[in-house]
């Protein structure tokens, strides 16, 4: 008899069974769509520089979140407002932490918003079709500088009243569109309350509304090529044969610089603790505006009050305007030469107006 | 009004008690002997207090100058528009304390937060370069391309 004997068989391919995390992300996929995020974007968007957007959004949530705890103790009547400054710092658990983050992510945030308006210009990322998203991301400048501004007077030292007090004088100049700004829009109100609604609510949630038009848009037109990489016959999108990675990789790139931008903010809480200043005196012109405003405050040592006004105004026209007398259709800033040399003049002006700021006295402005 | 005057020196000194400070301040207190609203303020108390910045006591004289004005902020009605609705006018105020254990574990947890995320960072950048994309993607550099300008085609008119 013989036996034979069949080879044994082959085991059959299968898949290996995904993980619990795989399990649990599927099972929020399916009900959430998040999958939908996983769409591909061209390989140099998770460079740094093409990130600096996602950081800027990191720097706001970080602002959200500490905002939360802030509000919980902050008492924005003026009889109160500095004393429970005041209070944060020696009288909660943490707070002058939660407070000096909340106050170094708000710069961090203007910072890198004017890098990331920045790097648009210089690979002239803003050039058709992409104009509305520019001035979206202008608008959500402007509104920062205002989220800046108001933060500034809420602390309701001598420093933030003195920032108040031009910016009702400059609501004046602006005649019934300054109506807003000036104390008798709401007479029986302290301004102070209505410039904390702006800061809590109003200012952070049309950021909101912005950014989301902002990733829409972004979403609609692409990752704007880089400008040393060919384009696709259109000239205003990265070519087929880039490689792409997931919109996911480039998420979760700008989480991890989130986590490290949150560590820089807490070392700075703690080595560069922010002052808080005396409550405020009125009549007095002591003290000088956080950094971001001395360009401005420059020119208002030069012409006054009407400084401040139209400098800013004539600022953010020459952003908003940009795209639309740019006609060049170059991305490579070689190739740009004019608008290189205009913008590069422009900064240069803003780094000296600034710095003059830097070795000038206060100067009395108000009521003169 | 004579008590915001006074407020006024109390400011100067709060933000400044070297000379020039003291200076201003007394600038403000004559003011205060001179303005006719003195409505509240303690005439005697200020004049103690000018004696006292004389002598160059800047702290007492910061606390004659605000219990001068003790009356006067009694009768201010809540603060409305623009008003400071300030009542006591003190020194600035550092950041924080000095750093004590919860100060170093913040600092320590902030730096860990940064070496992670500039670890996670480095971990997730991307595969390739823009050079090394220029090269997959066969792209002349800059001065490649002002330096062998592409050649018109036969037919090109």
């Amino acid at each position: 008899m013989t036996t034979v004997i069949s080879p044994p068989s082959a085991p059959a391919t299968q898949p290996a069974s995904p993980g619990r995390g795989r399990k649990a992300l599927d099972a929020i996929d399916e009900r959430l769509g998040i999958g939908a995020l996983e769409y591909p974007v061209p390989a140099h968007a998770n460079n740094l520089a093409w990130s600096l957007g996602g950081v800027t959004a990191s720097a706001f949530g970080i602002l959200i979140v500490t905002g939360f705890i802030l509000v919980q103790f902050y008492s924005p009547v003026p009889e109160t407002a500095n004393a429970s400054v005041r209070h944060i710092v020696t009288g909660v658990a943490g707070g002058w932490f939660v407070r000096g983050v909340h106050s170094w992510a708000s710069q961090a945030m203007y910072v890198t918003a004017f890098l990331h308006l920045a790097r648009v210009f210089f690979t002239g990322s803003y050039k058709k079709p992409r104009e509305a998203n520019w001035l979206i991301g202008v608008g959500m400048f402007g509104l920062v500088t205002l989220g800046l501004f108001t933060g500034t007077v809420l602390k309701w030292d001598q420093e933030g009243f003195e920032a108040l007090g031009h910016n009702i004088e400059i609501g004046k100049l602006l005649g019934g569109a300054g109506l807003w700004f000036s104390p008798d829009f709401a007479n029986k109100v302290p301004i102070l309350v209505r410039l904390y609604g702006a800061h809590v609510v109003i200012v952070p949630g049309l950021i909101l509304v912005m950014v989301v038009l902002h990733f829409l848009l972004v979403k609609r037109h692409k990752i704007s090529p880089h400008p040393l990489l060919p384009t696709d016959e259109s000239g205003s999108q990265a070519p087929a044969e880039e490689p792409t990675e997931p919109f996911t990789h480039h998420l979760r790139r700008i989480a991890a610089f989130g986590v490290g931008l949150f560590g820089l903010l807490g070392i700075l809480a703690v080595v560069l603790p922010q002052e808080i200043g005396p409550p405020p005196v009125a009549g007095l012109e002591v003290t000088k505006p956080p950094w971001n405003f001395w360009w401005m405050f420059t020119l208002e040592n030069w012409v006054g009050l009407g400084g401040i006004l139209y400098g800013e105004l004539a600022f953010f026209a020459l952003l908003a305007i940009l795209p639309f007398v740019d006609r060049n259709p170059n991305r490579y800033w070689r190739k740009r030469p004019i608008v290189m040399i205009l913008a590069l003049g422009l900064l240069l002006v803003l780094i000296a107006l600034t710095a003059l700021m830097a070795v000038t006295p206060a100067k009395q402005h108000l009521g003169m | 009004m004579g008590y915001v005057l006074v407020q006024q020196a109390l400011g100067h000194l709060a933000h400044d008690k070297t000379a020039s400070g003291m200076d201003a301040a007394m600038e403000k207190i004559g003011d205060v002997m001179k303005t006719k609203d003195q409505a509240g303020v303690n005439i005697a108390e200020v004049e103690q207090a000018k004696a006292a910045m004389e002598a160059g006591q800047a702290i007492q004289a910061q606390a004659l100058l605000q219990h001068s004005i003790t009356e006067a902020l009694s009768n201010l009605m809540p603060a409305t528009g623009e008003e400071t609705g300030t009542k006591v006018v003190s020194d600035p105020l550092p950041g924080r304390g000095a750093l004590g254990g919860g100060g170093w574990a913040f600092l320590a947890a902030s730096l860990l937060l940064l070496l992670l995320g500039s670890g996670l960072a480095y971990r997730f950048k991307p595969a390739d370069t823009v050079g090394q994309l220029r090269e997959r993607l066969g792209t002349p550099t800059y001065q490649q391309t002002v330096a062998k300008p592409v050649a018109p085609s036969k037919d090109a008119s």
